[in-house]
């Protein structure tokens, strides 16, 4: 998503990027990966809760499917910083939504791997008819 | 599919300070929910 962001804005789509981490860490983590999206925080999982994203069970997060993803990111320089520390349950999710708050395409990840590509979110949104007035940059 | 109240969600900035959607959003708003921060 990050290399591709400028589609996106394109197509006046605005990109958040959610944790339940808390906002100091989070500073941290923006200061190391320079995350070019607007980064918030819902440390009560409120947000998480109203999109219905729950908790995983243990054999989804270590599916072999997720140890293939680790092993990849760990083979690319990824560190471990949060290991012990983080509910590694938490189920993610992406969601498309319009002003009105209308969900226009949602997938709930069934495991830490499971992220529609950005292909797929590119295809949804061409769908979409043009919303009139709208800001496009 | 279901609609989703964006007002409210309590989803504060890296100050902590409250955001709410309807200031992000141009004509559509992806949002992706991390997992845990690697």
């Amino acid at each position: 998503v990050r290399s591709l962001k400028g589609e996106f804005e394109r197509r006046g789509v605005a990109i958040a990027v959610v944790s339940f981490a808390e906002p100091a860490r989070l500073v941290s983590y923006q200061k190391h990966h320079q995350w070019p999206f607007t980064i918030l925080a819902d440390p009560g999982r409120n947000a998480y809760r109203r999109f219905a994203l729950k908790r995983l069970s243990w054999f989804r997060v270590f599916s072999p499917a997720t140890l293939k993803l680790y092993w990849k990111l760990l083979r690319n320089g990824m560190k471990m910083s949060g290991r012990g520390k983080d509910d590694i349950y938490q189920a993610g999710g992406d969601f498309l939504l319009d002003r009105q708050g209308n969900i226009l395409f949602e997938h709930r990840s069934q495991d830490p791997a499971d992220r529609p590509s950005v292909a797929r979110l590119l295809e949804v949104i061409d769908k979409l008819k043009p919303v009139p007035g709208a800001p496009v940059t | 599919m279901n609609d989703i109240p964006i007002a409210g969600l309590g989803l504060v900035d890296l100050k902590g300070q409250p955001v709410e959607l309807q200031e992000l959003v141009k004509s559509y708003i992806l949002l992706i929910f991390l997992r845990h921060l690697a």
